[in-house]
């Protein structure tokens, strides 16, 4: 909590501002039983009628004046609160896209992804209801406890009755109800959970025509969720009836122990009205405040999650090493680098070294999960090694600033992601502002051009979220111009060839070799014809080179 | 006019449970009925005491059975509201369930192309934060509803617009978080953040003006209106939005579905005939 604050300017102003809204309406709200006291003592019990219009009129206008004041105060509330989660907002997303493999790794996606978006909802809906009801609730209690005393004081005893029964049964309710909404949350999850997966395989279940199972599966457990929901929906309709007969039965006692005080004279008809209404008020306000209290340890919750992605530093710091000073340019060079995941018990590399020139082709092939990929995630420094170094155009790939290692590093991953947009828009992920004759030119070059040209809208053809209405070969060749698009100075392909067939694959290559110039090509393959150019192979087992 | 036909679509899904509504509904009336009578019962205790007073004499029998009355009142008053609130809870999880349900089934028909313009984060936010928003809104107190809606019919108008629009751009930018976090070492390689700082800023201050508009022209109003203001014009609208999208791509698909069927028959006996 003291780490979003620390970072999230609310303004003293409109906080201010608010409090003074909010204790003036609490004022006026408390100011009107005792005009009605006045009222029925002056003007009903003296049956004078000029006394009640003039009582009347006053009333009339301190309910307007206060319907002013709380359009006002939701106004500010209002301003506070969703300036607040759009800040929040904003600095989570920016520390994450700040977030280096490793953290990633250590948040989950999904985790992240709830961080930035539920929870930070959850805590602005928690702020906006504090802002609105937990600054006036207290007011109106004390308030209304200060009238009441003045007022004739003696019937407000019955409170030391009301409230803590009021609390006690708030609470059990709560406990049972908060007890189903654990298990409502675990179920939806669950629904959640099911519908991603069809969201995500719908092409694969419509090919295998799986269709009923998945709607089988996914209606046990909207049946779940729906028993659990009704259970949960019994439990808090008893709420309201509860409160409202306690209160209730207070209202029954006040005037009773009222009638007895106005019996003896120690008491006006007028001030027991009053008071009734006062001690309704205070009751309301024990109520709001509570309820706010109960949400509390569930909005806690979503804070600290927030703060911890705050509080996370990358673990790769920038460097600051001049690009124009490189002593060499397009090579790539690994100098007795050992590396582990995080969190991984075993090295996945163990002591690799080789250099890769400029014009070369360097092929690393090798069994599954023997480090391949990881040799070539160290390149844009995705992360770094425990010992030796990684040196790009002769200087250690730490002393760059990532901006620029990048800048001239084409990188084209094993799992090609694509983005939602079109498809000019991903390969301007690696141009910003790229023209279509430079579209045209990495699409050729990646041999894509002949499926884009095919494309009702061509360049401007529609993308899906991760590229899934195009085939794997098709992702793999816009993932290849996408990095072509940047002209840069190292290719790195992690196993980007693997879903073309041959005859594409070797004109990819061979486009490749005319255009990249000096370049130098480091990349994964599987296949013996891929890597037959190679100007060097090395063969990757259990972490080393052999 | 598509507001009244999705409320229409709303108020199909009710049909099925029409005695069970009409005991709900029944019960809401008592409940009303016999807390309307309280504030009464009150104003009677006042003017005994005032009678007492001019009289000289002191009331009590009347007034402790006026005061029995009134906590009488509140127990009835109060075990109906409770009877509607337990029948209520049976047909909003029902309905819930069917939604979701028809939702589900729709994914597995509908074109895919559908899946090509919209993110994940976008379907999915309709199967959580919609559904559940037309969930609050049903169990919404019914009397509640039915009486607040005339009063509150022309905040709702105003309300309504921002409140579909915040709907809409909150699923954006849950989208777009997604889809960015996913993706993050394409775009860390590519070095996208700053674009990717500067996108989300554009749809994270969008989001901000529209619900800073939503809260304050619903807010206008008493609480309880509030919340109706916030439900309501959600079901009219943004809620149903996507659902509304899917129905109509339905309705497109369908119609192909035929032409294509015809031709598949045609393909297939043309196959039987020539014995392939």
């Amino acid at each position: 909590m003291k780490m979003i604050f620390s970072k999230v300017k609310l303004k003293p102003k409109q906080i201010s501002g608010l409090f003074l809204l909010v204790l003036f309406s609490a004022v006026g709200q408390m100011l009107l039983p005792s005009f009605l006291a006045q009222m029925i003592s002056h003007g009903v019990a003296e049956s004078k009628n000029s006394v009640i219009w003039m009582y009347a009129a006053i009333m009339a206008g301190i309910t307007v004046l206060s319907c002013i004041i709380s359009f006002l105060s939701v106004k500010i509330a209002s301003y506070i609160s969703t300036d607040f989660a759009a800040q929040l907002r904003e600095l989570v997303f920016s520390r994450v896209q700040e977030f280096s493999a490793a953290e990633m790794d250590q948040f989950g996606t999904a985790s992240l992804i709830t961080r930035s978006t539920s929870d930070i909802t959850n805590v602005q809906n928690f702020l906006t209801l504090l802002l609105r009801v937990g600054l006036l609730a207290p007011m109106m209690a004390a308030a209304g406890l200060v009238f009441s005393a003045a007022t004739g004081g003696q019937v407000s005893s019955v409170l030391l009755v009301a409230i803590p029964v009021l609390l006690i049964t708030l609470t059990i309710i709560m406990i049972f109800a908060s007890r189903y909404s654990i298990r409502l949350r675990k179920k939806l999850d669950q629904i959640n959970r099911l519908f991603l997966e069809s969201l995500e395989g719908v092409r694969v279940i419509r090919a295998f025509n799986k269709q009923k199972a998945e709607s089988a599966r996914f209606e046990e457990a909207n049946g779940d969720y729906a028993m659990t929901a009704m259970a949960a929906g019994r439990i808090t309709s008893l709420l309201m009836p509860v409160i409202s007969v306690i209160f209730g039965v207070t209202t029954a006692a006040v005037l009773g122990m009222g009638a007895y005080y106005v019996n003896t004279g120690a008491m006006e008809v007028g001030s027991l009205v009053a008071n009734s209404q006062y001690i309704s008020m205070v009751l309301t306000s024990v109520m709001m405040l509570s309820l706010v209290i109960m949400m509390f340890p569930t909005s806690y919750a979503c804070a600290k999650r927030i703060s911890e992605v705050l509080e996370t530093e990358s673990s790769i710091r920038d460097g600051s090493f001049p690009l124009e000073k490189r002593p060499a340019h397009a090579t790539v060079e690994f100098r007795h680098v050992t590396f582990a995941y995080p969190r991984a018990e075993e090295p996945i590399l163990k002591d690799v070294s080789f250099v890769s020139n400029p014009g070369e082709i360097t092929a690393i092939i090798g069994g599954t999960g023997r480090g391949k990929s990881s040799i070539l995630k160290l390149i844009p420094r995705l992360y770094d090694p425990m010992f030796g170094e990684v040196l790009i155009d002769g200087v250690n790939a730490k002393e760059y600033r990532m901006e620029d290692l990048r800048s001239f590093i084409g990188y084209v991953p094993q799992k090609n992601v694509l983005f939602s947009g079109d498809i000019a828009e991903n390969l301007n992920f690696g141009k910003e502002n790229g023209t279509e004759e430079d579209w045209k030119q990495a699409a050729k070059i990646a041999c894509a051009d002949e499926f884009i040209c095919k494309k009702k809208q061509g360049y401007h053809e529609a993308v899906a979220q991760g590229g899934t209405n195009l085939s794997g070969g098709q992702r793999q060749r816009m993932a290849i111009a996408r990095a072509v698009m940047k002209k840069p100075e190292i290719y790195v392909f992690d196993d980007s060839f693997s879903a073309l067939d041959m005859k594409t694959d070797r004109q990819l290559r061979q486009n490749l070799k005319e255009s990249i110039g000096e370049a130098t090509v480091i990349m994964v393959a599987q296949r013996i014809s891929t890597i037959l150019d190679a100007d060097r192979i090395l063969v990757v087992d259990d972490g080393q080179i052999i | 006019m598509k507001n009244i036909r999705i409320f229409k679509r709303l108020l199909g899904y009710l049909k099925a449970y029409r005695l069970r509504l009409v005991l709900v509904l029944l019960a809401a009336v008592i409940s009303t009925a016999f807390m309307v009578l309280a504030p009464f019962l009150v104003g009677k205790v006042t003017t005994t005491l005032f009678a007492g007073i001019a009289d000289g004499v002191f009331y009590w029998e009347t007034i402790l059975w006026l005061l029995a009355a009134l906590v009488a009142l509140y127990f009835v008053s109060q075990l109906f509201s409770f009877l509607q609130g337990f029948g209520m809870a049976k047909i909003t999880a029902d309905v819930m369930q069917t939604i979701r349900r028809e939702i589900d089934e729709k994914m597995h028909r509908l074109k895919l192309n559908y899946y090509d313009v919209h993110t994940h984060g976008d379907i999915l936010s309709v199967i959580t934060n919609d559904v559940d928003t037309i969930n609050n809104t049903i169990s919404q107190n019914l009397t509640a509803v039915v009486t607040q809606v005339t009063m509150a019919a022309g905040v709702m108008k105003a309300s309504e617009k921002y409140y579909g629009e915040q709907q809409e751009l909150l699923g954006k930018l849950n989208g777009y978080v997604e889809e960015m976090y996913n993706g993050q070492t394409v775009v860390q390689t590519f070095h996208y953040q700053e674009r990717a700082k500067k996108e989300f800023a554009r749809l994270n201050d969008a989001l901000k003006t529209s619900s800073r508009k939503a809260e304050t022209t619903a807010g206008a109003v008493s609480p309880i209106t509030t919340r109706l203001c916030w439900n309501i014009p959600g079901v009219l609208r943004s809620r149903f939005l996507l659902l509304q999208e899917w129905q109509e791509a339905l309705a497109r698909q369908r119609q192909q579905e035929i032409v294509f069927s015809a031709f598949w028959m045609q393909k297939r006996r043309f196959r039987t005939a020539s014995g392939v």
